[in-house]
């Protein structure tokens, strides 16, 4: 699947948005997002009474020569933000539309980063899972989008082993439809967003699942077979009420840990559901 | 089209209405499909019933229809018939050579036919009886009623042994439409070419036969026929006979010569034997004296056998009997009279003839016949892809 045809309308939509972190950065080389260290650049903040050990370098000399006090001069850094998506390519993904609008929402995502000058990561779950490690140079769209063509989901992989590439990431998106281990990347989430992390949540959701067929159906889970439940027009309205209401209470999780929570549907435009997520 | 075994449809169509039934009535095991929320849907422990029939099963049902319509047809024996009439007729129209202008039959047969009539044509008349009875049965389905109508000279030696209980299995009378006998072509007027010493013409003589240039039958005893004397047999119908006065001897004896008419016992001493032909004269032993070929219209005769000039072999009433034999008319004598009353109202039989066609025993009908086994293993296909399909929905 060659990037270019499918995704070049998707990036072309996409030129111009930026992904504005909503934590500040602890990185040290420079970006263009607001970082918690500070130095002595252009953008001025404050100033400060020098203190025994401060760098001399950083006296505002001519505050000094008025006023013959000593301060320093504070200023707001800018940062890079590595930047992890994570991928869920587990077998529930490949229903409906689902995985084609998950790989849309990674290389929109690592596009937008990219223009940020953020170096990005992808990491794809899976029976082996797989990754391309952080990188902010030229071609990092197209290698994600490459990347991403040679894997078809299969399996019952779970999200939660991939934490061990979180370790660099000050922010982590991570796109999947929650049907494998959510409580566990919940929780792990939530620790992460404490350690001052920005995690956005792409809840992928199929068209197909929202307004299951009509008719009688023998449906079954195709991470876990054995599970098999019968939807008929009986228990139609049931399943409509219990897939609602868990996903309003996976939203109000995710939320409520601090994360980014946005639901995507199939059938929404990729560019419009990348500048939603990256909005905020 | 009609049916030999018509409640085979309606135990066909039985079976459709039931199959129908069924599959309104049962309850299928829905698809399996895979769905990633399954989980959310409730536990239930009734079974989905499959009130909507999907595409498949309508596939199904009209693959197990079309095979017991299939079936049914098969077993119902079909036959393909055309509309019903009150009356028809077969005629028979007589080709033999008793018929003295075949035009004449013909025209008279184009007379009495009406559209859909069948014409049977024989040389035999019981043949032709054996034809038209057949014909009359097939016309079972075509018509309330049927009769033959036999376009016949009905000379005596067409009625041969068989031709009257033949007739006999015929329940109705037979329209007798006589034609004019061919002439009896029994004229021995004789042109002779042989010798005036020739043992053969006091035969001739003491026989009656008048000899003169201008005759039917032209006896070449000197010499070798000619392409002339061809031409004349051929052009005329007339008898070219051969019977060379001096045949090469083959050093063989035998004690007799037959005809159709004529037994002679005499010690031949036998010549070689004649050319190719239909035999007409036999020796003893069965060997071929003489022999006969078509020659246009007329026919051409090799005779082998010797004519002694010594003795009065030629003068016995014998000899003039074989002597009449091998010069008569082509194809042997005829006998072209009339039959006597007795006959001919047995030929004629009841005064109506129309048979009503519910009392004639049914013919096979070959065409119907034939379909049967197509029809069946059609229905056979049909339900090993309709088995195929019902596997490939249960994946």
């Amino acid at each position: 699947m060659p990037a270019g045809p499918l995704y070049g309308a998707l990036l072309d939509a996409l030129r111009g948005v930026s992904w504005p972190t909503r934590v500040a950065s602890r990185g040290a080389s420079a970006g263009t997002h607001p970082s918690r260290l500070r130095g002595n650049s252009a953008e001025f903040t404050e100033y400060r009474a020098y203190r025994q050990g401060d760098d001399p370098r950083r006296l505002d000399w001519k505050l000094l020569a008025r006023t013959d006090r000593a301060y320093l001069r504070i200023t707001d850094e800018r940062a890079t933000l590595p930047t992890l998506i994570l991928a869920d390519a587990s077998a529930s993904m490949r229903f409906g539309a689902k995985w084609e609008q998950a790989c849309a929402m990674v290389v929109g995502l690592a596009a937008v980063a990219h223009a940020a000058a953020d170096p990005v990561a992808v990491s794809v779950s899976g029976p082996s899972p797989r990754r391309l490690p952080f990188r902010a140079r030229r071609g990092v769209v197209g290698d994600t989008a490459r990347f991403l063509d040679g894997v078809t989901p299969t399996g019952a992989a779970d999200l939660a082993p991939l934490v061990r590439d979180w370790g660099r990431a000050a922010r982590v998106a991570i796109v999947t439809d929650l049907l494998g281990d959510e409580p566990l990347l919940l929780r792990l989430a939530r620790e992460r967003v404490a350690r001052g992390a920005d995690v956005v949540l792409v809840h992928i959701v199929a068209r197909e699942e929202l307004e299951p067929p009509a008719g009688a159906h023998l449906t079954f889970d195709p991470e876990r077979p054995a599970l098999e439940r019968r939807l008929t027009d009986r228990t139609r309205d049931g399943y409509r009420a219990s897939f609602d209401a868990w996903r309003a209470a996976v939203a109000r999780g995710w939320r409520a840990a601090g994360a980014g929570y946005f639901e995507v549907v199939t059938d929404e435009p990729p560019d419009r559901a990348v500048r939603r997520v990256v909005g905020g | 089209m009609t049916f030999a075994a018509p409640w085979f449809l309606a135990a066909g169509a039985a079976a459709a209405v039931a199959v129908v039934a069924l599959h309104f009535l049962a309850r299928q095991e829905p698809r399996r499909r895979p769905f990633p929320t399954a989980r959310f849907v409730p536990e239930t422990e009734e079974r989905a019933p499959a009130r909507s029939v999907t595409l498949s099963d309508r596939l199904l049902l009209l693959l197990r229809l079309t095979a017991i319509a299939l079936a049914a047809i098969g077993f119902a024996r079909p036959s393909l018939s055309i509309a019903r009439r009150g009356l028809a007729r077969v005629i028979f129209q007589d080709t033999s050579r008793a018929v003295r202008d075949p035009m004449e039959v013909a025209r008279s047969v184009a007379a009495i036919r009406q559209d859909g009539d069948p014409i049977v044509r024989a040389g035999s008349l019981s043949t032709g009886l054996i034809r038209a009875i057949e014909a009359a049965r097939a016309l079972r389905d075509e018509a309330d009623s049927v009769s033959i109508v036999a376009v016949s000279p009905l000379a005596r030696e067409e009625i041969d042994a068989a031709t009257l209980a033949i007739r006999s299995t015929w329940p109705g009378g037979i329209v007798w439409t006589p034609v004019a006998r061919a002439i009896d072509p029994m004229d021995l007027t004789t042109e002779v070419r042989a010798a005036a010493a020739d043992p053969l013409r006091a035969t001739l003589a003491l026989a009656g036969i008048t000899l003169r240039a201008s005759a039917s039958v032209r006896l070449i005893r000197d010499g070798l026929p000619t392409a002339a004397d061809s031409a004349w047999a051929r052009a005329g119908g007339h008898r070219l006979v051969d019977w060379p006065s001096a045949p090469s001897g083959t050093g063989d004896t035998t004690g007799a010569v037959v005809t159709a008419n004529t037994v002679l016992v005499v010690a031949f001493d036998r010549p070689a034997r004649p050319n190719v032909g239909t035999p007409v004269a036999w020796w003893a032993d069965g060997e071929v004296a003489a022999t006969e070929q078509p020659l246009g219209a007329g026919c051409a005769r090799t005779v082998a056998v010797p004519v002694p000039s010594a003795g009065d072999l030629m003068l016995r009433e014998r000899i003039r009997s074989l002597v009449r034999d091998l010069l008569g008319p082509c194809g042997g004598r005829r006998d072209l009279a009339a039959p006597d009353s007795a006959t001919v109202r047995a030929f004629v039989g009841p005064v109506s003839a129309a048979v009503p066609t519910e009392s004639l025993a049914p013919a096979e009908d070959e065409a119907g016949r034939a379909a049967v086994p197509w029809l069946l293993a059609m229905a056979l296909g049909v339900l090993v892809v309709e088995q195929l399909l019902r596997r490939r929905s249960a994946r």
